[in-house]
């Protein structure tokens, strides 16, 4: 069986190796991608504070991940590359405001919530007042609990810019939390 | 996993983190969701790369031809092309930008390029800093064509969102960079504004003219509004009393929402200021500023709350009308606590239907009913409305402020990246940017409708994801 379909560029071009090497190139991404989408859910939990717009943040990321995947350079590990995509998916979504204020706001919090719910309230404020940028560096370590590391290849920076802002983030909301637990107490 | 040092005042904010945030985390099923729509898409993919194997190989190289192609099938009416999403191989083979007009200079006046005359729509594609490459600017023209597609030059190191540094003219002639970088349609640096002002993008906005910028900045219980000149010092316009509720926070650059210029029109010699904030309950009050260019005399000033920061409100070109979404009250939300204990009661925003101002006189003009704006046309006698009918379906429409007359309206299901529009200075055209797939591989399409609502689309060749407007929101 003749497998070339056609021929350019002095290249051969195989239109069903190429399938099937589309196929097994998206089972190894989606192999590599599984265990990524808890953290990316998790991230785009933290940045939207919404569930549907979380889970559509992550399946746009994916797809686009999925597309630029043949650009990530081999040195570059698929986590931090992901959620960076993950975090600029959540930026995008953040600035169609039209489009997210004519969505059904979920106020009901789902089944088992903390005991702690009035806090937790006050703290989604908190963290919905915080610039992008301090509430990424807040969401990634203290909610994916990533170290520092890891926290400075996502935002694309040094680890000590990371802590840096991971500090500055952490000092911001701290009063809210403060105020939050007095006023439970 | 965070490592065992951490100190008990982050312990604390962890734990809080998980209280607050757990709760409004998709159900265990999403990842799942996720990868079978990963497999939908890339699987619904390979039919089609069968079919345009160029495409699949050159990628973008191509788009022109096909979206020229494409261009010609729709006008003869005959045949519908559909361009598949670039491969993701397609690196390097994106088409050669067209000779530069102008010789990159590191000061002086924006040399216009030849064409002057032509309007563009500028659409980025975003490539994200680990990667390590500026992203890159592709250049549309009103019938649809891409000109050009370049990579943004001097983009600041860490940024991660071109449409947070760059602002683009209306007519999508020149653009400039936070580090005062101006370059022009072709990619070509045409001139620097010294020292670069800015703040954010919504902060500066371009007039007509291609030259001159206007400008607001925050200042201590004021905001400063500003006409630069990439060849002269810049000219204080007008200094005005800040007056929101949340006066003197500081700004907020990465939401880009504190303080926007929304219109910036030498022609009509005026410019329009939101000052705007964030509350946790969704108020955002917001003060709204109609300025004399000339003479820094305010026209008017309007304090509405709004669901939209600065960056969400439309105003018409010549900057005497605007469209917000207003806060009409608030209302008492009741919050089920968990199991055994009690019902928490939130006062949160009641949103009213977008609505249509005169910035003249304060009074509405329009309610324009459910859903958002997307653009008015240059005096606000227009408006492309999105209507969110479903989770991810939507309906556009271009309605005639004065008779209500729909003049052309097209629904369906697309993306939430999909769904911007941009008007045309001076025809009363649109574009509007919609999602084409038919259950398979979503597309954008870029839709332009003419003032007599006659309309031709035109597959852009790019996924949503991949692609943002960059040019002219609002304009």
């Amino acid at each position: 069986m003749d497998m070339r379909l056609w021929s350019e560029e002095g290249g051969v071009v195989s239109a069903l190796v190429a399938e099937g090497s589309a196929r097994r190139s998206t089972a190894a991404f989606e192999a590599e991608l599984r265990p990524l989408l808890r953290p990316a859910v998790r991230l785009a939990t933290g940045m939207l504070a919404d569930a549907f717009e979380a889970e559509d943040a992550v399946q746009e990321a994916a797809l686009q991940a999925w597309r630029r995947s043949g650009n990530r350079r081999p040195d570059t590990e698929l986590g931090p590359w992901f959620l960076a995509i993950v975090a600029n998916r959540c930026r995008e979504r953040r600035r169609q405001s039209w489009i997210r204020v004519a969505r059904v706001a979920e106020l009901v919090p789902a089944p088992g919530a903390s005991a702690d719910h009035e806090v937790s309230l006050d703290v989604r404020a908190a963290l919905r007042s915080m610039p992008y940028d301090a509430r990424l560096a807040l969401v990634l370590r203290y909610y994916l609990e990533l170290p520092f590391e890891e926290v400075a290849a996502v935002l694309a920076c040094s680890v000590e810019a990371a802590r840096s802002r991971v500090r500055r983030a952490a000092v911001q909301i701290t009063p809210s939390v403060h105020l939050a637990e007095e006023g439970l107490a | 996993m965070m490592s065992s040092d951490l100190d008990a005042e982050e312990a604390r904010i962890q734990r809080r983190l998980a209280d607050a945030l757990d709760p409004l985390l998709p159900d265990s099923g999403a990842e799942e969701r996720v990868l079978g729509a990963l497999r939908l898409a890339t699987e619904r993919r390979r039919p089609v790369l069968l079919r345009w194997p160029r495409f699949a190989r050159w990628g973008r190289r191509l788009v022109p031809v096909a979206v020229g192609l494409a261009l010609a099938a729709l006008i003869g009416g005959s045949l519908e092309l559909h361009l598949h999403a670039p491969s993701p191989s397609r690196e390097g083979t994106r088409p050669s930008p067209p000779a530069s007009s102008a010789a990159a200079v590191s000061a002086g006046p924006p040399v216009l390029p030849a064409g002057a005359d032509q309007r563009y729509v500028w659409l980025d594609y975003v490539t994200l800093p680990p990667e390590g490459k500026p992203a890159t600017v592709h250049v549309f023209d009103w019938t649809g064509a891409l000109r050009a597609s370049f990579q943004i030059p001097h983009l600041p190191a860490g940024s991660i969102d071109p449409l947070h540094v760059v602002t683009i003219s209306p007519d999508g002639h020149v653009a400039l960079l936070s580090d005062g970088t101006v370059f022009d349609h072709t990619g070509a640096t045409v001139g620097r504004l010294t020292p670069p002002p800015l703040v954010g993008v919504s902060a500066q906005r371009w007039a007509e003219d291609d030259r001159h910028l206007c400008s607001a900045s925050l200042a201590p219980a004021s905001v400063v509004l500003t006409l630069l000149d990439p060849t002269g010092v810049p000219r204080p316009v007008a200094v005005l009393p800040d007056a929101t509720r949340n006066q003197g926070m500081p700004p907020n650059e990465s939401w880009g929402s504190d303080v926007a210029v929304v219109a910036c029109s030498l022609q009509h010699d005026r410019a329009v200021v939101v000052r705007s904030t964030e509350t946790p309950t969704g108020e955002n009050p917001a003060a709204i500023w109609a300025v004399q260019l000339s003479t820094g005399r305010v026209i008017s000033t309007l304090h509405v709350d709004t669901v939209n920061p600065g960056f969400g409100m439309i105003a018409s070109a010549d900057g005497t009308r605007l469209a917000y979404q207003p806060v009409i009250g608030e209302q008492p939300e009741k919050v089920p606590g968990p199991p055994g204990l009690p019902s928490r009661t939130m006062l949160v925003a009641r949103t009213g239907d977008p609505r249509l101002v005169d910035l003249d006189t304060g009074r509405t003009i329009a309610d324009l009913g459910k859903g958002g704006v997307l653009a008015l046309n240059d005096d606000g006698s227009r408006v492309v409305t999105l209507g969110v009918t479903g989770r991810s379906t939507f309906g556009f429409r271009i309605s005639d402020i004065a008779t209500g007359r729909v003049v052309w309206s097209r629904g369906g299901t697309l993306g939430a990246t999909g769904g911007q529009a941009v008007a045309e200075l001076g025809t009363g055209s649109f574009i509007v940017e919609t999602g084409t797939g038919n259950n398979g591989p979503l597309t954008l399409s870029l839709v332009l409708v003419d003032s007599g609502g006659r309309w031709r689309e035109v597959p852009s060749g790019f996924a949503p994801g991949e692609v943002q407007y960059l040019a002219n929101l609002g304009g």
